[in-house]
């Protein structure tokens, strides 16, 4: 392909649509295509230099820039190359709009390329012969769109692939130089092409956000996988994940929960009751003009009796504090086990099921709001006996076994139960993030991780603290669930407030105080894991804080509603000042392509001649006829085509004469050329 | 004996010469009977001189001269001089080369500009004036220069104002092998062009100008020939367009082509024929087209493909 001719005619219309089509932004991509296809209607043309086209693509690369800002600012960023490359297209738009509607047929490397430039200089110095690399950007835009289609959102539609297929297949065939059967093994390729790009492109975002730990993997409220059976170090991210802050000194919990399971069945947690599963919303109530969301279950319909209606109203006085971080639709939301309550979260819904998880529907990438706790309630309903109590028949005898060495009765009172609990787990075990244990997954009989764990290494994670003592308590008659979260540990001693880290997750036990009537959290796992759990501080890691910090707190400073309005004025303002700047400078210099319209067309008379009508079917034979190429002269390609047609050459000097001959010519002669018309139109027919 | 039969006569007589070049041939003879000059720009030894000999041998009567231009030559070689006659003792004039019926001015970039202007100025007006009194030329005068691309060294290069005097630019161009064969038998001998009969009259060849004149232009086409050249004037990569002289040489050249078609009127393939040959020479790009590689007759026959032709 002739790197400066441009994409067939509205082949870029037509990806533009195909891109805004498989993006789901199909207004932007038909204004773009129009936009771009409006060349062939105006005769509207700048007469564009070098450094007009290098102060574009500095514009473009400017505009590039601050998308990946705004994408990165606007959500997660680990999705944010798919996200910046699906804009791509519009973003190369002034770039194009140069090409389209400059007077060139190509743009100058050296208008993008720092390097390009630097040896054209030298060439001048030196005075060598100088032979610029020229190409037309419509070709690049083309394969960008095809790019950015194959991460759309819609790219998995059915019409992904012909469309692909068939753009590409127009764009080469456009090109010349290929027969439609040399292009079936082209067009394959670039079938087979698009279809791995899709596919590898999906595989690089899921990898992206695995190794990432948390972007793609969707928390599960019914599941929770354990490191229990697994050999290795427990690897977890060291990113900031929430922050939270308080006013004064008011106290904070230890343990914000996210999620809680109670039966443990092949080395992991889950939750099976469907029905307890249920995710309600949240009921609201207003107090002091401020609506609360209320999570204490004797407000929710179909829980325990609504005896304490009233609780709800002494909500703005309990401890609070600040809850910053961020999240996406389902996000389960980091909250004590003895919340009452969530305001000031800007939230499309929330809800939360039996066990007490919370997950929200936020509006913001980025949320922001305070947490009331310590009102003496849970957001728990009360235990299921024949759940909670339930062990796995494989750990029963291990457990039996355990409960007899720590010598606890279940006729203890829990505290004692508790604390016999710790001081065993505490004196007895070791914490690890080393993990040895392997569980037989080959079907073997033998002892499982847990029992290898509780009897024989006594060393492990805190997943393997929590799932013991859960299973312990619930051998002395105790109800225990499994719950997962976050420890509060790392304080940030410059800017207050504390933080909480991926590797600050932590798993321990709800337990069930019966004679409170509350579930209360235990903690069995020895606290020195916390030592290892807040991670150095490389310089990388220092930067990547200080990056997420900026990035929520301006998020939220954003999403207030008075800085809300400012914000769009402003960047209103100063996008009108830009696009008035630049269609001002453009209208002054815009200039008309002459030709059509111009002033030498010729407005006389237009003679017809029966010739004129065989046009539409000879184009079967010859293809259409160039702007340029004059009639006799295309027409003559018959002679090829048709070689029994001794007419044609009586016809074509005919029409030659009646159509330019100034002089008068005689009426047998157009009869004559009627009659040679119709054979030859005949003859093209049978052909 | 008609002006058809005459043209083909003369064209079929230098074509035997001039081996395996019938379009250049045609195209040259062409902007001789329209009444213009041609600058023949090829390397050496591809027949310009021979061209311009059979053109001459095959009118009989035309009178033929040649000038060597060389950076010495000064305007009185070639216009002529008035020298003092001792026995009458006055001054008579010596006319030059310019006075003939067919010049040939052979490396015309050779010389000083100051001569070169000597020879456009009568190319154009067809007159020469010489110490202040004017010389009409002949009505028959065809000036034929050649200029050698390959050599730059003390070269005086046409200026562009001057390129526009001559109404054609045209290369001869290398022959296919087969025709240089048939060169090589020709001349065995003897030269074909000492060989070469005369195949029409002076005074024919004025009546071919006169018929080339009478050919029939349309309206809708001179409008065509206005918006070829036209499109030079504003395209971005020409610095100076094409000027309306090259409209009028563009129409008359297609009128003299018609003649030698045997046609009574122009159709626009002989217009499109003619145009690089006609346009090209008189524009200069600019510089950045130049070092990007693109060429006059190229833009041409880009005009020529893109500019809707009337069908």
């Amino acid at each position: 392909m002739d790197k400066t001719s441009p994409p067939p005619r509205f082949l870029l219309g037509c990806s533009l649509l195909f891109w805004g089509a498989m993006t789901g932004r199909p207004v932007i991509g038909l204004i773009a295509g129009l936009l771009v296809e409006l060349r062939h209607w105006t005769t509207l043309r700048w007469d564009f230099d070098e450094d007009a086209v290098s102060r574009a693509w500095q514009f473009t690369t400017l505009a590039i820039a601050l998308a990946a800002v705004l994408i990165w600012l606007d959500g997660n960023r680990y999705t944010a190359l798919p996200s910046l490359l699906s804009w791509m297209p519009p973003l190369l738009l002034p770039m194009q709009f140069i090409q389209a509607f400059g007077m060139r047929d190509s743009l100058p490397l050296s208008a993008f390329s720092f390097l390009a430039r630097q040896r054209r200089s030298r060439n001048q110095r030196l005075g060598l012969a100088e032979d610029p690399t020229v190409f037309n950007f419509g070709n690049v835009v083309f394969a960008t769109c095809m790019v950015a289609a194959s991460v759309g959102s819609r790219a998995d539609s059915p019409a992904f692939l012909p469309c692909l297929v068939l753009l590409t297949g127009w764009g080469i065939f456009g090109a010349g130089r290929s027969r439609l059967a040399s292009l079936i093994p082209v067009l394959a390729a670039a079938g087979l092409a698009g279809f791995g790009g899709k596919v590898g492109i999906e595989y690089f975002e899921e990898w992206l956000g695995r190794s990432a730990g948390t972007a793609r993997g969707r928390f599960d409220p019914n599941f929770s996988g354990t490191l229990i059976g697994a050999l290795g170090l427990v690897r977890q991210s060291p990113d900031i994940v929430w922050r939270v802050r308080t006013e004064g000194n008011a106290p904070l919990p230890r343990l914000l929960r996210t999620g809680t399971f109670n039966t443990f069945i092949g080395n992991n947690w889950q939750n099976q009751r469907v029905a307890a599963t249920d995710f309600n919303d949240l009921d609201t109530r207003i107090i002091g003009g401020k609506p609360y969301y209320l999570l204490d279950p004797r407000n929710t319909d179909g829980g325990p009796a609504a005896t304490a209606a009233g609780e709800a109203d002494r909500l703005p006085t309990l401890p609070s504090f600040w809850l910053r971080g961020a999240a996406t639709e389902e996000s389960p939301l980091p909250l004590p086990g003895d919340v009452a309550g969530l305001a000031d979260f800007e939230l499309d819904g929330v809800e939360r099921n039996t066990f007490g998880t919370v997950r929200i529907y936020p509006k913001n990438p980025v949320i922001d709001g305070g947490v009331y706790w310590k009102g003496g309630t849970n957001p728990d309903f009360p235990p299921i006996a024949s759940e909670d109590l339930r062990l796995p028949i494989a750990e029963k005898e291990t457990i039996r076994a355990v409960v007899a060495e720590i010598g606890i009765q279940p006729t203890d009172s829990l505290q004692a139960q508790l604390a016999a609990l710790r001081t065993w787990f505490h004196k007895e075990f070791r914490y690890t993030r080393n993990l040895t244990i392997r569980s037989g997954f080959d079907g073997r009989p033998g002892p499982t991780a847990m029992t290898r764990f509780v009897k024989e290494t006594r060393a492990g994670h805190c997943e393997y603290f929590a799932t013991a003592a859960a299973l312990i308590l619930r051998d002395t008659g105790t109800p225990a669930r499994y719950a997962t979260g976050f420890a509060l540990m790392e304080k940030d001693p410059k800017r207050g407030g504390w933080v909480i880290r991926g590797t600050h997750g932590h798993a321990w036990c709800r337990v069930w105080d019966g004679d409170s009537g509350a579930w209360i959290d235990f903690d069995p796992t020895p606290p020195d894991w916390m030592a290892g759990a807040t991670p150095e501080f490389t310089r990388m890691q220092l930067f990547n804080d200080a990056l997420k910090r900026i990035r929520e707190d301006f998020f939220v400073w954003r999403n207030r509603p008075a800085n809300r309005l400012a914000v769009s004025i402003a960047m209103s303002l100063v996008a009108l000042a830009l696009v008035a700047f630049i269609s001002r400078r453009l209208w002054r210099s815009k200039r008309r392509l002459l030709g059509p319209g111009g002033p030498a067309t010729y407005d006389g008379p237009r003679i017809r001649t029966p010739l004129h009508d065989v046009e539409i079917r000879a184009r079967k034979l010859l293809g259409s006829r160039a702007p340029g190429q004059t009639f006799a002269g295309w027409l003559s390609g018959l002679e090829e085509k048709l070689p029994e047609s001794p007419q044609l050459r009586e016809a074509i000097d005919l029409h030659q004469r009646l159509r330019f001959d100034p002089a008068p010519a005689p009426d047998e002669a157009r009869q004559r050329l009627e009659e040679l018309s119709q054979d030859l139109a005949s003859r093209i027919r049978n052909s | 004996m008609s002006v058809s039969d005459t043209a083909a006569r003369l064209e079929s007589a230098v074509s035997s010469v001039v081996r395996g070049q019938p379009d250049v041939v045609r195209r040259v003879l062409a902007c001789m009977i329209s009444g213009g000059h041609v600058l023949l720009e090829d390397f050496p030894g591809t027949g310009k001189t021979t061209l311009a000999k059979a053109i001459a041998k095959a009118i009989h009567g035309a009178v033929f001269k040649r000038v060597q231009f060389t950076p010495d030559l000064l305007p009185s070689d070639i216009l002529g001089i008035s020298v003092l006659d001792p026995r009458t003792q006055e001054f008579r004039f010596h006319p030059g080369p310019v006075f003939t019926d067919i010049l040939l001015a052979d490396e015309i970039n050779r010389a000083s500009p100051r001569t070169q202007s000597a020879l456009l100025e009568a190319m154009g007006e067809r007159q020469a004036t010489i110490e202040g009194s004017r010389h009409d030329l002949d009505g028959l005068f065809f000036v034929i220069a050649t200029q050698n691309p390959v050599e730059f060294r003390g070269t005086y290069p046409l200026p562009e104002a001057q390129m526009d005097r001559f109404t054609m630019q045209c290369t001869l161009g290398y022959v296919s092998p087969a025709e240089e064969v048939a060169i090589l038998s020709d001349q065995a001998e003897s030269h074909p062009v000492d060989r070469l009969e005369s195949a029409a009259s002076r005074e024919e060849i004025l009546e071919l100008m006169a018929a080339a004149r009478k050919v029939r232009f349309s309206e809708e086409l001179r409008h065509y020939v206005v918006a070829l050249v036209g499109a030079t004037r504003g395209h971005p990569q020409i610095q100076l367009a094409a000027s309306p002289r090259a409209s009028l040489s563009l129409m008359k050249v297609s009128q003299a082509m018609a003649v030698f078609q045997g046609d009574e009127f122009v159709s626009p393939e002989l217009i499109q024929s003619v145009a690089a040959d006609v346009i090209a020479h008189r524009i200069v790009l600019a510089p950045e087209a130049k070092y990007s590689g693109a060429s006059a007759r190229r833009i041409v026959a880009d005009l020529i493909e893109s500019i809707p032709v009337p069908v």
